[in-house]
């Protein structure tokens, strides 16, 4: 559904975007992670042909996001990471125009997608929060039936209830069928909602993490006195990395738990912990924050 | 043509449209009323004493400006008039892509199935509907000013005939009680005449447009846009105060738009050179060829359009930058 090729954005001698090589798959929820400045929004906003690429091309649905944009914003519903919309109209006014200006638009859908997520839709766009501006776009964006979903941190200034409300939404789009990419900050909503998560670092594509795939992983730490002994050839399958630092052995292991387990507690260890692998280590193995890197 | 874009367009700039419409009607028409409460004659001394500081300023003769034609004619130069018209150009065309990318609609926009060329062709077709409607919300002031307006008429004097002689002497401090006291403005100007003028205030309006949605093209930000506009507008009418004003910087016509719009010529055209308003190119006299009524609409809306039509140009190709 989404395919870029050497993907690249440079803005004099800043590179925002460096050959950026992604493919997300019809029906698949891919999350992209990353801190300011990474390049998500580049990346974004060269896919909705905002920006023209330095380099590189993108397709979204076989289609060139820069030479075909009308037949690929057919295909997208987007939500900025930034909602401003008519300052002077309503709320209502303004699902009326997205609806009617969208060809996949439907009135009455933005109307129950609004009604869903609490928004009042008779007050002046001038008069809303910013929350409540977000809620709007998001009506606009989910209630669109385009086959694809991008969205620019879609939770961004919303309460913990309506926040759960639209990270179950986008859930049903990708239910039913719906490709979605979704940018965040929030590991958790990546976790819950996506098939696969993208790393970015200063324009580049840094990690690509299966989620299912990272759920079956665990961090296994224990002190042990003595050096850690040869892992046994049975369970090397199972252990992607063991490090000792002093007393404390961290193991990394992948599928089944048991066999390494057994042989964990053979050993003369003390402190056993056992971890589910989540997102928050995987990011932070490229964006540890700093009073981390320097301990 | 996306109608829902469209519909857009025209709920965002009808207040200003209408406003300015209406603003223009009631001006023109109370203009028009005041030249029929004035009465020149009265002033005619004054005026020859002014005659040629009046002459340098003014693109027609001192005898047009005094006519009825040519007072009603400088309706069309007050700066009040070219103030609205040039005001109308410069919001919208401002409107066109610095704004929403100031304000930051403009992604939202162009993340729906609508081209760039699409969208630019709603903003400039409203600008030049806006233009028109404007020019003939003037005119339509103007024209009820002419119907409407009442002009005092000096009293023919009572003549008496001295018997034998047959000689017609005027009798001094006598008027005829029947003679009427005020006439129509109608009878001495002929509203046909000011309709090239308005054609011509629909040029103007037409070039501001898209002199600004160039300049809205390829900038960031509404107010430097604006900023740019106003600048250029007070240059221009700079040198063509200065064209007129000083001999030897005549030249300076050439570089002034302004040259462009003077409705009071097309009206002495229409009245002295029939056919002259509505011709691109006609002589004057033997040796002197004059452009006409069409040249200058032509030159000021074909401005307008260049306008347009490079600022699609740049629009359809630039980066769209994040909301600041």
């Amino acid at each position: 559904m989404l395919k870029t090729h050497d993907l690249t954005k440079r803005y004099g001698n800043f590179l925002a975007l460096d050959h950026a090589n992604i493919e997300v798959a019809q029906g698949e929820c891919c999350g992209v992670l990353g801190p300011n400045g990474a390049g998500k929004s580049t990346l974004f906003r060269l896919l909705m042909g905002f920006l023209r690429p330095t380099d590189g091309t993108a397709l979204i649905g076989g289609k060139d996001c820069q030479k075909e944009k009308l037949a690929v914003h057919g295909l997208v519903s987007y939500l900025p990471g930034d909602v401003r919309l008519f300052d002077e109209m309503r709320g209502k006014q303004v699902l009326e125009f997205f609806a009617d200006v969208h060809v996949r638009g439907n009135r009455e859908r933005s109307y129950a997608t609004a009604k869903r997520l609490d928004l009042d839709i008779s007050r002046r766009v001038g008069y809303m929060s910013t929350g409540m501006r977000q809620k709007l776009g998001l009506s606009i964006a989910l209630a669109t039936d385009a086959p694809m979903l991008i969205m620019d941190e879609p939770t961004t200034s919303l309460d913990p209830n309506v926040r759960r409300e639209v990270i179950q939404m986008i859930s049903e789009a990708h239910k039913s069928g719906r490709t979605v990419v979704i940018c965040s900050h929030v590991l958790s909503e990546i976790e819950d909602i996506c098939d696969r998560a993208i790393i970015m670092r200063q324009g580049h594509v840094v990690h690509d993490q299966s989620l299912p795939e990272l759920a079956r992983r665990h961090l296994v730490t224990f002190d042990l006195s003595q050096p850690l002994p040869r892992v046994p050839d049975e369970i090397r399958d199972h252990i992607r990395s063991a490090r000792q630092v002093e007393h404390t052995v961290r193991l990394e292991t992948e599928g089944e738990l048991r066999e390494v387990m057994a042989w964990v507690t053979q050993l003369p260890s003390c402190d056993l912990k056992v971890n589910r692998m989540g997102l928050r280590e995987v990011y932070d193995q490229y964006h540890a924050p700093v009073s981390e890197h320097a301990a | 043509m996306n109608l829902a874009m469209l519909r857009q367009v025209w709920r965002e700039s009808r207040l200003l449209m209408l406003g300015v419409a209406v603003v223009l009607f009631i001006f023109c028409w109370i203009r028009v009323w005041i030249v029929g409460r004035v009465d020149m004659s009265r002033f005619q001394g004054i005026l020859e004493i002014l005659r040629p500081e009046f002459e340098n300023f003014s693109a027609v003769s001192f005898e047009q400006a005094l006519t009825y034609p040519g007072r009603v004619a400088f309706t069309f130069t007050e700066p009040m008039v070219i103030l609205m018209v040039v005001v109308w150009g410069i919001a919208r065309g401002s409107d066109a892509v610095s704004g929403p990318l100031g304000r930051g609609t403009m992604e939202m926009m162009l993340s729906q199935p609508v081209s760039r060329f699409q969208y630019l062709l709603s903003k400039n077709l409203i600008t030049v509907i806006g233009s028109v409607v404007i020019a003939m919300s003037a005119y339509a002031g103007l024209v009820c000013g002419i119907e409407f307006t009442t002009v005092k008429r000096e009293s023919p004097p009572v003549k008496m005939q001295i018997p034998l002689v047959k000689i017609e002497v005027e009798i001094p401090f006598i008027q005829n009680p029947n003679a009427p006291k005020r006439m129509p403005l109608s009878d001495f100007v002929d509203k046909e005449d000011f309709f090239p003028s308005a054609l011509n205030m629909v040029g103007l309006g037409l070039f501001f447009g898209g002199f600004t949605t160039l300049m809205s093209a390829w900038d960031q930000y509404r107010w430097r846009t604006i900023a740019i506009a106003a600048g250029f507008l007070i240059m221009q009418l700079l040198l063509r105060v200065m064209s007129l004003s000083v001999e030897e910087l005549h030249w300076l016509k050439y570089a002034t738009i302004f040259t462009l719009y003077e409705p009071e010529v097309l009206v002495s055209y229409a009245v002295h050179t029939p056919g002259g308003a509505w011709s691109f190119w006609f002589p004057k006299s033997q040796e002197e060829w004059k452009l006409g009524g069409m040249a200058y609409l032509t030159f000021l809306s074909g401005g307008g359009l260049a306008g347009f039509a490079s600022a699609t140009w740049i629009f359809c190709r630039r980066d769209l930058p994040a909301p600041v």
